[in-house]
């Protein structure tokens, strides 16, 4: 009964989501105490100015009870407004998370549709001069810092050919013009650079993974059963082996769903892309409380959502599997 | 709009708060000049050849196109009375015009007021007469009206303002008497005493009346949240706002109405570019046009870049450190009765301070883009004086001091005075590189006489927390100035655990000096009071100067007239409307 299912692991995903919250609000709480961002800072605000604000916020109040008037505003659906800046939080995860969604998604359909065919090559060439490449690759891959992949990209792609032909091959940051800019194309000359330093670290642990998962499905029983009854070889390859191979890949996948909202930071703070990560780390550096309160509970839910998806796809590419 | 673009003394927590948010030695600091020879020689003329107000080219200047300028924090606001970062003072700088603005040395100069307006003579009553060609974009006149309801806002008497906490407002309680407008372009501002400075410090860019008026009525609170915080409709500055993608980009496009006539460019871009290393490299790639704050590490690889022209100058900050000195403070009774002790704490301060080579220090931990601070007055400012004690690098002197106030050394090697080991903590704010370093190159120096200092970089709101809770043996850090050369938010007894004043420092003498310095309104007698200030303190060492870090600005080669200058870098920028782009594009 697969709605029961859903039912049942959304009602058990209510405590995860709660805890996640509980401990953000108690971790803030303990280094922040009752830090009003950018007014406690000012030495010339008098006290009775500072203490009225913390009222206004109620930070003057026990953690327990701004935790419990936090909770029922979100259960009212109010995610309360910017300590800093006075915009609803609601708007700052709207104004950046299509951003970050649009970097993560393609990234992570990137590493997939590219990890599958290399690690099928590399299983069906195993010990071959391609699988050494392809595995020395996947190590490299795992190794290389994201800033430090993002940062040689953009001097091979945008500096070097800058200063010799007078422009960039690709833009280096950003995630549009700022003229002109805002159409399909010119949002994809954006995302190349930073979608690819994203990608290249799935797509080495799952193309490795891919070619494992290849090995074992190829040494089965029902490979040799198919290659014995004289079926064409790219079909065992394709329908029969691949197909088992690459369910655990959706659990591999799956597990890189919370990256979906946060995977993303150091990519977006090196290519200046407009996204959520970079957003909530700041404004956690700043004790923007409010606005971490409620970009950390809404990307918990996002990844319950998320890895509930991945367990319900898995039902759909192995039969097997049932919901109970 | 602060006046002083929010650079008076009190305001380091403002630069702190974008080090903690940038994670990067930033924009306020890092400087390259040969300003300190140039004080010995030129003093502030230096400042105008070097800085801004280089007379604007007018031949084969272009109209159209745009010019990016790389920001390491996105704005958050422009809401006048909360903002306090550089990124969005600096674009509200450029869309709401003031009624006086400041040259690149300091000095002020007439925008929507005809004149710089001078003391009457009873020393309290300023007389600003407004011109009156100058109108709002959307054509309404800008009137005495806006300049009263502004001040109505910022300090809370007409309307019950005092909700929205102006960071203004109890300043403005305790100097400003009242604001008047005897007629429609007239505006008399008095202040309750003599205070010198009113003009640099308290003089708000007028806000729209008409426009603000309803929103503000409907709910005082309800002024933060208002559209026009967000995108202002309504301006007066030389550009307008066209749109603002958030964490990414602000676009202004020129105001045609602009009473100083219509700004060459089309647009300007403040793109938000998280990363210095980022903003050197899209300087090279020609995605960014200006860099207002590289940094010092990154400051040589730019003039490799062809497309790019460098100019640094001296800005008015220091990076100091300084102790506890109050033999009382309960929180602290080891170190305040070590640097505090009536006898021979002073003889302690002056040791550490011999034993350090700030030299060395600007060379290698500011790469070179900082001087050694002198005195405490900032470099910019005019009342700066070289007649004061100097403190040279001399470990040996150092040591020798040390000996004479009784400390010894003792078995571990470090010295002991009636069994106190001279041993302390000296803190600063994680994620400032230089600063990490700077307390780890202190401790090594002081160990070399036999004093033991342990760095501990700790969080920012702890660090900020320092200046009320005084719980802290020493702290090193820096400080943004402004124009006037007032040091009271520092040094003044009554800011102990209120400003800046975390030192504990008392001295009723130079209480009554910066008290008088400040009601006195003459600049040459102010002069001869702050040269006196700086001999006290740099005598005293209440805190310990380190170096004065230079302000290091790219600019993009097909950006002309580009300039800044250490007083209008970010909020005030009279010559903004003069720059163009040689492509036109």
């Amino acid at each position: 009964m697969l709605w029961k299912y859903l039912v049942r692991r959304l009602v058990a995903a209510i405590p995860v989501v709660l805890g996640v919250s509980l401990i953000t609000f108690v971790l803030m709480h303990a280094t922040g105490g009752d830090y009003v961002p950018g007014i406690s800072d000012d030495p010339r605000l008098s006290k009775a100015t500072v203490d009225a604000l913390r009222h206004e916020y109620g930070l003057d109040q026990p953690w327990w009870v701004q935790y419990g008037l936090w909770l029922w505003n979100i259960i009212h659906g109010d995610f309360g407004r910017s300590m800093i800046d006075g915009t609803r939080v609601t708007v700052h995860i709207a104004d950046r998370l299509p951003n970050t969604l649009e970097l993560t998604v393609t990234a992570i359909l990137m590493a997939v549709l590219i990890s599958i065919p290399v690690g099928v090559v590399s299983a069906l060439r195993r010990g071959t001069r391609v699988d050494n490449a392809l595995t020395t690759m996947s190590v490299a891959g795992v190794a290389v810092p994201e800033f430090w992949l993002g940062l040689m990209l953009i001097l091979l792609v945008a500096v070097i050919p800058a200063q010799h032909l007078g422009a960039p091959l690709l833009p280096s940051s950003g995630a549009t013009s700022s003229f002109g800019g805002g159409d399909p194309l010119d949002r994809l000359a954006h995302l190349i650079l930073p979608a690819t330093v994203l990608a290249f670290t799935y797509l080495s642990i799952w193309s490795r993974f891919t070619r494992s998962s290849m090995l074992e499905v190829l040494s089965q029983d029902y490979v040799r059963t198919a290659r014995a009854k004289g079926m064409g070889e790219r079909r065992v390859v394709y329908q029969h082996a691949l197909r088992n191979a690459v369910i655990p890949l959706v659990t591999l996948v799956g597990l890189e769903l919370p990256g979906l909202v946060s995977g993303g930071l150091i990519v977006e703070v090196v290519f200046g892309w407009p996204g959520i990560g970079r957003f909530a780390y700041e404004r956690a550096l700043a004790f923007d409380y409010t606005t971490v309160m409620g970009l950390t509970t809404f990307a918990a839910a996002l990844v319950v959502v998320g890895n509930l998806l991945a367990d319900v796809l898995y039902a759909v590419l192995d039969p097997r599997i049932r919901y109970t | 709009m602060a006046a002083n673009d929010g650079r008076d003394p009190g305001f380091e927590q403002f630069e702190l708060f974008l080090d903690a948010w940038s994670r990067r030695d930033f924009i306020r600091r890092m400087g390259g000049a040969a300003a300190l020879a140039a004080f010995s020689i030129g003093g502030l003329e230096f400042l105008e050849a070097c800085g801004g107000n280089q007379t604007a080219q007018t031949q084969n200047v272009r109209k159209g196109g745009h010019v990016t300028e790389g920001s390491l924090s996105d704005p958050t606001t422009f809401d006048i009375i909360f903002s306090s970062d550089t990124a969005s003072n600096s674009l509200l700088g450029m869309m709401f015009a003031g009624l006086l603005d400041f040259r690149a040395d300091g000095t002020q100069i007439p925008m929507i007021a005809k004149e710089v307006p001078k003391v009457e003579s009873d020393q309290l009553t300023y007389r600003f007469n407004l011109r009156q060609d100058v109108k709002w974009s959307d054509g309404q006149p800008i009137t005495s009206d806006d300049v009263l309801f502004t001040y109505s806002l910022m300090a809370g008497s007409t309307y019950d303002y005092k909700a929205i906490n102006s960071r203004y407002w109890p300043d403005l309680e305790q100097y400003l008497d009242s604001v008047k407008a005897p007629d429609k372009y007239s505006v008399i501002m008095k202040t309750k005493v003599p205070y010198a400075p009113f003009l640099t410090n308290y003089v708000f860019a007028p806000l729209p009346k008409h426009v603000l008026e309803p929103v503000v009525q409907k709910s005082a609170a309800d002024f933060r949240k208002a559209d026009f915080n967000f995108a202002p409709t309504v301006v007066s500055g030389a550009f307008m706002f066209d749109r603002w993608d958030k964490s990414q980009q602000v676009v202004l496009k020129a105001n045609p109405g602009y009473f100083r006539g219509r700004p060459n460019l089309d647009s300007y871009v403040m793109k938000t570019v998280p990363d210095g290393v980022a903003i050197a490299n899209q300087l090279k790639t020609g995605e960014i046009d200006v860099g207002n704050g590289v940094e010092p590490s990154l400051w040589d690889d730019m003039a490799t870049a062809s497309n790019v022209s460098r100019t640094s100058f001296a800005q008015a900050g220091w990076d100091y450190y300084a102790y506890d000195m109050d033999p009382t403070n309960p929180k602290r009774p080891v170190t305040g009765k070590i640097f505090g002790d009536p006898a021979t704490g002073k003889t302690v301060r002056m040791a550490l301070y011999h034993a350090v080579d700030r030299q060395s220090l600007a060379d290698r931990v500011y790469f070179k883009q900082a001087d050694v601070a002198t005195t405490v007055e900032p470099p910019t400012s005019w009342a700066l004086s070289t007649n004061v004690t100097k403190y040279p690098y001399d470990p040996k002197k150092a040591a020798d001091l040390l000996d004479q106030a009784g400390w010894k050394p003792g078995p571990d090697g470090v010295r002991i005075k009636d069994g106190v080991r001279f041993s302390f903590e000296i803190i600063t704010n994680v994620g400032n590189k230089a600063r990490e370093t700077t307390i780890q190159v202190l401790a090594e120096s002081w160990k070399k006489i036999g004093v033991e200092a342990q760095p501990k970089p700790i969080q920012f709101t702890e660090y900020v927390k320092t200046s009320t809770t005084r719980d802290f043996d020493m702290v090193m850090g820096g400080i943004s100035a402004g124009v006037d050369p007032d040091l009271s938010q520092i040094y003044h007894s009554r800011v102990i655990g209120k400003g800046l004043n975390r030192m504990g420092y008392h001295s009723p003498q130079l209480d009554d000096m910066l008290d008088k310095a400040v009601q006195v309104l003459d600049q040459s007698k102010r002069k001869q009071i702050y040269a006196q200030v700086q001999q006290i303190l740099m005598d005293d060492l209440p805190a310990a100067m380190l170096v004065w870090p230079r302000a290091l600005v790219a600019v993009s080669k097909r950006v002309q007239n580009f300039g800044i200058g250490p007083f209008n870098r970010y909020q005030y920028r009279p010559w903004l409307k003069d720059v163009f782009v040689t492509d036109g594009k």
